[in-house]
């Protein structure tokens, strides 16, 4: 009986004190000194339940309701890919935002289910009332959707919270309406992190996943902070943003960044991320100076007189120290935006600044080439040079570079690319890497003209070069490395083992004292699973002379599944590559990824994963997955595609008509594409050590 | 007990409150340790109403450990019906570390509970009643579970905070394999389909017990994992249909009821030749409420209301879901673009159906 009582006291009391304390100051934290835990506790609660009730009416349901490419291609590996979702109301008279999860780029209409309507007569609950959606406009840059509707009666809109208060640390609710029709539904946590996604998103803790993606993410007022969306963090290796659903790291688009845009996504426009069109010859893209190694011809940097070598200082007004920094403030901005770059230049005392209109597509770019081939240099100590210029290896047979008469052992050391204006007179800029050179050579297309200063041991000398065609088949004019009379020692074999991987992957790697770093190849077998010495030792007997001759270390990554590769074998390539560096000296600009049958179509998979680590994939008797996407070739992920074949006869008529139509695919991305065949293991050994040499030509 | 010991003068502390209530709200400090809301009060005395089950199980993926709640003084427990508890040897280990062994008394296969039997007297339980209220969405609730087996002997058991993210039926899928249970359930927004959850106590932050924790599924809509709870008004209809031995609704009349129709309707779809065969029209028959609803022959259906259907089969398990006099709204594609069909009331002509 007492407890009774005392429960009944407490309700009472409790209803009275939430009276005062709500509707004094609705925004909870009024008394929070007085209160205690529990009281704040179920304070909260209430606090929750009425921001339900308040955004309830702005919140949709929205469906696909029909076929795209996504919903075909299922739930893979527990990655929710189609569904139905939520949409915030944006305008009373039908405009309603959600994001790309609902309204795939592939698909133009959706059934939106509007909130119920609220009160009806008698007992009957009234079907809500559905309506076709069509899409309006779409931010590619924040994976977002404008659709309209035509409702019968003016929709509820929301109110949102300025920029200034979304701090870390707020309560966030995430709300959808994906469950029930009538109520929608609410997770709770907190704001984690703004600013996340290179400026982008806010991210919260409260369970995030297809139910509430393009709902509204929530203060404790129930005003909103943004719109809960799918982003992908690239950083954690993530491409669809579904793979963290319910993992406690969710994202939402701020309101502060959407509502600008409104009016253009309702006029139709489709926003797309603004480009620059530059690039970092740099081995950490986030903590590296934001040095400009790269600028490609034609694109927003080019025209605004950037140049390869400037160093980055500003961007908009906001000071600018690393990579990342440069990321922070451009990757919000779309396409057509004007920047305000402030870069300070080789030779140059005063900082230069530079005003840059962003690009939604940056000019088809090819692999050009002058035909040099520079001595290996490894990938940090490029710094701190002590040669002046980069040493030419050997040239590309009837390069443009062999053509003008380069030299092996003629030394580059200084550069500039040659425009109308400049023709006279040019300011060359040093050159005391290969790296450096690959950079102001790496944005360029075909027929752009260079001046080299070179030197050998008798004189000194300005050449004019005109960039070529990338080659498509490898040469097989490759010099062997050791030029030396001394007989080349025999390579080893060594054990890369990875953390938490039960299956250790090997690589046959050239002798260590004092040579220049190895070329990489990274071959995928067909899957047998685990790997041991002795079937090592034996598949690598064909390789030796070649590994030795041409110092390409040649690593085999063993499949987790005797009879299959999985994606999980994928992520272990790039710790592999870490284990091998610590064995041996490697060259970043020679690494390639090659295999056999499956483990071709799978190297393929593994360079699309690492791209900007492989600079070449060699598929043998193997074809890339059809449906597999084919990024536009750049700078930053620049590959060669071999397809080498085994047998002598050609493949079924089929098979081919589809190799032909994977080679189109390939070129009209940009890339390289050749075709080698290989003879005996021997043979094949040699071919891809010397092709592994030719990734690092220039 | 906990809320008793706390407050020796219970007539004292009456007064105080009375006191505070009319006077100053905000100054009720002493009386609230009682008071629902308190976490660590409210956690402590359910967790001696929750025990650890250990069965045999161990199959390949599937875990020989759960929880399960006292549902009587005398040693009932409820727990969820699984693999892990069909073992002749089931340990149970209360928060005491007190370990008996426990018998399953009885099974409600609809519901997928169960009840196991341990040896005990004067036992701390919940009371659960049919009459429980149905909670609030944003209702702040704390899951009670052997999670993950982590709490062992006389170690509390795990607790998660969350809130009621939504109050709905259970549409779920435990690999291709849709759940059997279909009524409502809590869905919460903290992580609770982890090995060993299944059969804990959700309770709300006043400590009444509000649900148990389900199995670890996945949602039939996306594929993604489920944390849901059944309310305890459905639990106490399972375990007295468990003890009563009343619980004789078997399963396999709801499942052979998922065959409707479709030509009651007035259409007819092409013939269903493949395991999926998408639902396109073939034929209209006159004076039917297909026609009079105006659909076409060479419609694709798409929807049954909220719900997509990408097969003959699917459509018309949806449409088996529907009773009499419900209406009936599809979703079509017609030339490329969606149409939105009322279709009328389900017909009354055939026998009833399962309910969804």
């Amino acid at each position: 009986m007492n407890g009774v009582f005392r429960r009944i006291t407490y309700q009472v009391m409790l209803a009275v004190w939430l009276l005062c304390a709500v509707s004094v100051n609705p925004c909870y934290p009024a008394q929070a000194t007085q209160q205690t835990p529990a009281e704040r506790a179920l304070a909260e609660q209430t606090a929750f339940q009425n921001a339900l009730n308040g955004i309830a009416d702005s919140v949709v349901r929205i469906e696909p309701s029909g076929l795209s490419a996504a919903s075909l291609q299922g739930a893979r590996e527990g990655t929710p890919t189609a569904g139905p979702s939520s949409g915030l109301v944006v305008g009373a008279d039908g405009w309603i935002l959600t994001t790309e999860f609902a309204v795939p780029s592939d698909i133009e209409e959706v059934v939106i289910t509007l909130p119920p309507k609220k009160k009806t007569t008698g007992n009957t609950k009234q079907s809500p009332k559905r309506l076709v959606g069509r899409v309006a406009g779409r931010d590619l840059n924040r994976r977002l959707v404008l659709l309209k509707c035509d409702p019968e009666e003016p929709l509820t809109e929301a109110q949102f919270v300025p920029q200034e208060n979304v701090r870390t640390g707020e309560w966030a609710l995430a709300v959808g309406r994906v469950w029930d029709l009538y109520e929608p539904s609410v997770a709770i946590g907190i704001v984690s992190a703004v600013g996340r996604c290179w400026g982008r998103a806010i991210q919260t803790d409260a369970a995030i996943s297809p139910v509430n993606y393009g709902g509204p993410l929530l203060n404790i007022e129930g005003k909103v902070f943004g719109i809960i969306a799918p982003l992908p963090a690239e950083t954690a290796g993530m491409s669809t943003g579904t793979e963290l659903y319910d993992s406690g790291v969710g994202f939402a688009i701020p309101m502060h960044d959407i509502i600008p845009l409104i009016p253009r996504l309702k006029k139709g426009e489709t926003l797309k991320p603004g480009l620059l069109g530059i690039g970092y010859s740099t081995t950490d893209p986030i903590n590296g100076r934001p040095l400009v190694e790269i600028v490609r011809t034609g694109s927003p940097a080019a025209k605004s007189g950037l140049k390869s070598g400037d160093l980055i200082t500003q961007i908009n007004g906001q000071s600018i120290q690393r990579i990342a920094d440069v990321r922070h403030v451009l990757t919000p901005k779309l396409a057509g935006d004007a920047v305000e770059i402030t870069v300070q230049r080789p030779e140059r005392k005063a900082p230069l600044s530079i005003r840059a209109v962003l690009t939604g597509k940056l000019p088809p770019w090819k692999r050009s080439m002058l035909g040099i081939a520079p001595v290996r240099q490894p990938s940090k100590s490029n710094a701190k040079s002590t040669e002046e210029g980069v040493i030419v290896k050997w040239t590309w047979p009837n390069s443009p570079a062999e053509k003008a008469g380069i030299q092996p052992q003629d030394v580059i050391t200084g550069a500039a690319i040659v425009s109308q204006t400049n023709e006279e007179d040019l300011p060359l800029r040093s050159i005391t890497s290969s790296n450096e050179l690959a950079g102001l050579l790496g944005g360029l297309t075909t027929n752009t003209d260079v001046v080299l200063k070179i030197r050998n041991s008798k004189t000194s000398r300005k050449v004019r070069v005109t960039t070529a065609s990338f080659p498509e088949q490898p040469s097989n004019e490759v010099p062997e490395f050791d030029s030396t009379n001394r007989v080349t020692p025999p390579p080893t074999i060594v054990k890369l083992e990875i953390p938490e991987v039960a299956e250790p992957s090997w690589a046959l790697i050239p002798e260590q004292q004092d040579g220049p770093p190895a070329g990489v190849l990274v071959f995928f077998d067909e899957p047998s699973g685990m790997l041991s010495e002795k079937a090592v030792t034996a598949w690598t007997s064909n390789w030796r002379e070649a590994v030795a001759h041409y110092r390409v270390a040649l690593v085999l990554v063993p499949s987790s599944d005797s009879g299959s590769w999985r994606q999980a074998d994928l992520e272990r390539v790039g710790k592999t590559i870490g284990a091998l560096s610590q064995r041996c000296k490697i060259d970043p600009t020679r690494i390639a990824f090659a295999g056999s049958k499956a483990g071709g179509t799978f190297a393929w998979l593994g360079a699309n994963r690492f791209d900007t680590i492989a600079r070449g994939v060699c598929l043998i008797d193997a074809d890339i997955p059809r449906r597999t996407r084919i990024r536009e070739a750049s700078p930053d992920r620049f590959r060669w595609v071999l397809f080498g074949t085994t047998t002598m006869e050609k493949n079924k008529e089929e098979g081919n008509q589809q190799f032909q139509k994977t080679m189109k695919r390939l070129r009209e991305a940009g890339l390289p594409v050749g075709e080698l065949s290989l003879g005996n293991e021997t043979e094949r050994a040699s071919k891809l050590c010397q092709w592994v040499e030719s990734l690092g030509v220039l | 007990m906990t809320l008793r010991t706390s407050h020796p003068t219970a007539i004292w502390s009456r007064v105080l409150q009375v006191v505070t209530v009319l006077a100053v709200p905000t100054l009720a400090l002493c009386a609230t340790r009682a008071m629902g809301g308190d976490v660590t009060a409210v956690s402590v005395e359910a967790a001696s109403r929750v025990a650890k089950l250990y069965g045999a199980g161990g199959i390949r993926g599937l875990e020989s450990y759960q929880t399960g709640i006292l549902v009587s003084p005398s040693g009932h427990i409820l727990t969820v019906l699984s693999t892990a508890i069909d073992s002749e040897v089931i340990d149970c280990v209360l928060d005491d570390g007190r370990r008996y062994t426990a018998s399953l008394v009885g099974a409600d296969l609809r519901r997928e509970l169960a009840v196991l039997k341990i040896d005990g007297t004067n036992l701390p339980f919940f009371n659960l009643s049919a009459d429980a209220p149905r909670q609030v969405v944003g209702t702040r609730v704390l899951a009670l579970s052997n999670l993950f087996g982590v709490a062992v002997g006389d170690e509390r058991v795990s607790i998660q905070q969350g809130v009621i993210a939504a109050h709905v039926p259970l549409r779920a899928r435990r690999g291709s394999h849709e759940a059997a249970y279909r009524g409502n359930v809590y869905i919460l927004d903290c992580t609770t389909n982890n090995p060993g959850s299944p059969g804990g106590c959700l309770i709300n932050w006043q400590g009444n017990c509000i649900g148990m924790l389900g199995k670890e599924l996945r949602s039939a809509e996306n594929a993604t994992w489920l944390s849901y709870a059944i309310p305890t008004s459905e639990l106490a209809l399972g375990l007295e249909a468990i003890l009563s031995g009343s619980n004789n609704e078997s399963l396999a009349g709801e499942k052979e009821a998922s065959d409707f129709d479709i030509r009651s309707l007035g259409l007819e779809l092409v013939p269903d030749l493949l395991n999926l065969t998408p639902p396109f029209v073939e034929a209209i028959m006159p004076n039917t409420q297909a026609a009079e609803a105006d659909l076409q022959a060479d419609d694709l259906i798409v929807a049954v209301g909220n719900r997509t259907v990408t097969s003959q089969r699917g459509l018309r398990q949806e449409l088996s879901y529907l009773i009499p006099g419900d209406l009936i709204q599809l979703n079509i594609i017609r030339n490329g673009r969606i149409v939105l069909v009322d279709l009328g009331v389900v017909p009354s002509l055939t026998e009833p159906r399962g309910k969804r």
